[in-house]
């Protein structure tokens, strides 16, 4: 799920080990990274076998090109970025529709509540922004899971993504702007909730 | 105003994050406390608890367990990959060089691909073809049900019990940590859930089709009955609870899968009201005993019926919602004049809720795991 970097030199040996063939250190590794694998795979597919499949056979590639792989500067970078291009690879196997890379309105269902709602105007907030992530386009609502979630730089989002690190920050900003105006909405209820 | 950071300020913050992605189950006070010492207005606090948390979105529950096979079976196939055209360039050209090596690493990708396709290809044929299959495991049985369209999986992260009322009307209370899955058809075969972690069951009486309850090592058969399944992954024992009538448990790798419909008894052993049986993961062995003392007070064994006698709305809600462990949310102003009398006993908490909602005039749904009544004024 949520992969806060560890010291960077524990990963980079780690990378490094697995690189050379240590089997122990691939485990670390996979293991480590499942979870994230898995909770950026339902966000385009409520599909889970077919998260799984693509999970495996990136698994079973990384092992097999170990050698051809290079150094990283972030393995967690790296394993997001090759598993997001798997899980597309496999998405497009499984589906006969030409599949668009949408980063779709699974997002998030109503009924998440991994935070603690105590009372109905925070509900209320909270299914107020859930609307409101869900009405972004795909690719907004993908890059803001991917800077403020995952915690990815600018920089890698573009490169992930494909697109100009300007935009990225430019997507950002017209996010965020468009959410201050929903929130401005929001404002009299979170007032109510403090009183 | 001026002097305190913005929303953007605070969201682009990593440690701010962070610590808000690691505290989330914190109560309120630390949180406000938290803001203070940051500087952080409390409005802002709110929408970004809001904010990161609808970006999380659903958390990923799963089995350490199942991860770890899961990169292991990688593992396994990769090395297979490797050695397979290892020796099938090594028939072909005779013997081994240092350049084969390189022909191989060149070709491996689509090789590798290959494999994995057709053996993707095999294993979902093997699965579709394999219904007669005597033996079913709990994780086959799993991987047949990701087939199926149909199929629904629920978790259940908080605190609080969750309630799932299923297509048949039976109705699962759901504990912290806990994950179902079931059909969402009423017309399924059989009427078969998946669980992971501990729930509470009531099961509407179907004696034509079966409802069976898998975990890990046992399968639990009844046909209309409320009883407790606690499987926790990780736990040494598995225990199945009865509350009322007549269950049938049986471990996972005896069991023959024609007698599920076929046979009232699956073999294994049975169990009625305030028996339990309990399966000792280390020794695989299934006990049976006298249940000593019910393991939690919501859904006790003790409270066999409710009796109220023109009793308050808000009464009966709070006393179904205390012994269920679910939130009734409703409006008390509305309905105060609203009362009830009935003997509601072992049937789902759906139905009870249907019988009450009936007899007051109002209309409720689950959402979220919590009731919500929306009631008229009664005279």
């Amino acid at each position: 799920m949520r992969i806060k970097e560890i010291p960077s030199l524990q990963e980079q040996s780690l990378w490094n080990n697995f690189r050379a063939g240590d089997e122990i250190a691939f485990t670390q590794l996979s293991t480590r990274y499942y979870k994230m694998f898995r909770h950026y795979g339902e966000k385009f597919t409520t599909n889970s076998q077919i998260i799984e499949d693509a999970i495996q056979d990136l698994l079973v590639n990384l092992w097999v090109k170990r050698t051809s792989l290079t150094e990283v500067d972030s393995v967690k970078f790296y394993l997001l970025k090759s598993f997001r291009n798997q899980l597309f690879k496999t998405l497009r196997a499984f589906s006969a529709v030409p599949f668009e890379d949408d980063f779709q309105e699974n997002f998030s269902e109503a009924s998440s509540e991994m935070f603690f709602i105590e009372n109905e105007s925070q509900q209320e907030q909270q299914s107020k922004i859930s609307y409101f992530l869900k009405q972004l386009p795909d690719r907004q609502r993908e890059i803001l899971y991917l800077r403020f979630y995952q915690d990815l730089r600018v920089e890698e989002i573009a490169q992930l993504l494909q697109i100009k690190p300007q935009s990225v920050s430019n997507i950002i900003q017209r996010a965020l702007l468009n959410l201050r105006q929903h929130w401005e909405l929001l404002v009299p209820f979170i007032l109510l909730w403090l009183l | 105003m001026n002097t305190k950071k913005t929303f953007e300020a605070l969201l682009e913050d990593a440690t701010i994050r962070n610590w808000v992605y690691e505290n989330r189950n914190q109560p309120t006070y630390v949180w406000e406390e938290w803001a203070r010492t940051q500087g952080i207005e409390g409005v802002y606090l709110q929408q970004l608890r809001v904010f990161l948390s609808e970006l999380e979105g659903e958390p990923v529950v799963l089995d350490d367990n199942y991860i770890q096979s899961r990169v292991q079976t990688a593992l396994e196939k990769a090395k297979s990959i490797e050695t397979n055209e290892l020796y099938q360039v090594d028939q072909y050209v005779g013997q081994p060089s240092k350049s084969l090596l390189k022909i191989v690493s060149e070709y491996w990708v689509a090789a590798a691909s290959l494999l994995i396709f057709v053996g993707l290809g095999y294993l979902i044929y093997t699965a579709k073809q394999n219904q007669p299959t005597p033996i079913i495991s709990f994780d086959q049985k799993l991987d047949l049900s990701h087939q199926e369209e149909s199929f629904v999986e629920t978790t259940n992260p908080n605190k609080r019990n969750k309630m799932v009322v299923l297509p048949d009307g039976s109705t699962v209370i759901l504990q912290k940590g806990s994950k179902l899955k079931y059909f969402d058809s009423y017309n399924a075969h059989n009427r078969e859930v998946y669980l992971s972690g501990e729930a509470f069951f009531e099961v509407v009486k179907n004696p034509k089709k079966p409802f069976l309850v898998f975990t890990k090592d046992i399968v639990t058969k009844v046909l209309g009955t409320s009883f407790t399944v606690k499987a926790f992954d990780n736990d040494k024992e598995v225990k199945v609870m009865v509350k009322t009538g007549k269950v049938n448990v049986i471990q996972q790798k005896s069991l023959n899968i024609k007698d599920i419909t076929d046979k009232a008894d699956l073999g294994g052993i049975s169990l009625t009201a305030n028996q339990q049986a309990t399966y000792q993961r280390e020794e695989h062995k299934l006990i049976k005993a006298e249940l000593v003392k019910p393991q939690f007070l919501a859904l006790s064994n003790n409270t066999q019926s409710f009796i109220f006698k023109s009793t308050p709305i808000s009464e009966v809600f709070v006393q179904l919602s205390q012994a269920y462990g679910i939130e009734i949310v409703f409006d008390e102003k509305v309905m105060s004049k609203c009362t009830f009398t009935a003997t509601l006993g072992t049937e789902p908490l759906d139905e009870k809720m249907k019988w009450i909602c009936a007899a007051i005039d109002a209309d409720y749904q689950v959402s979220g795991g919590r009731i919500f009544v929306e009631g008229r004024p009664c005279q």
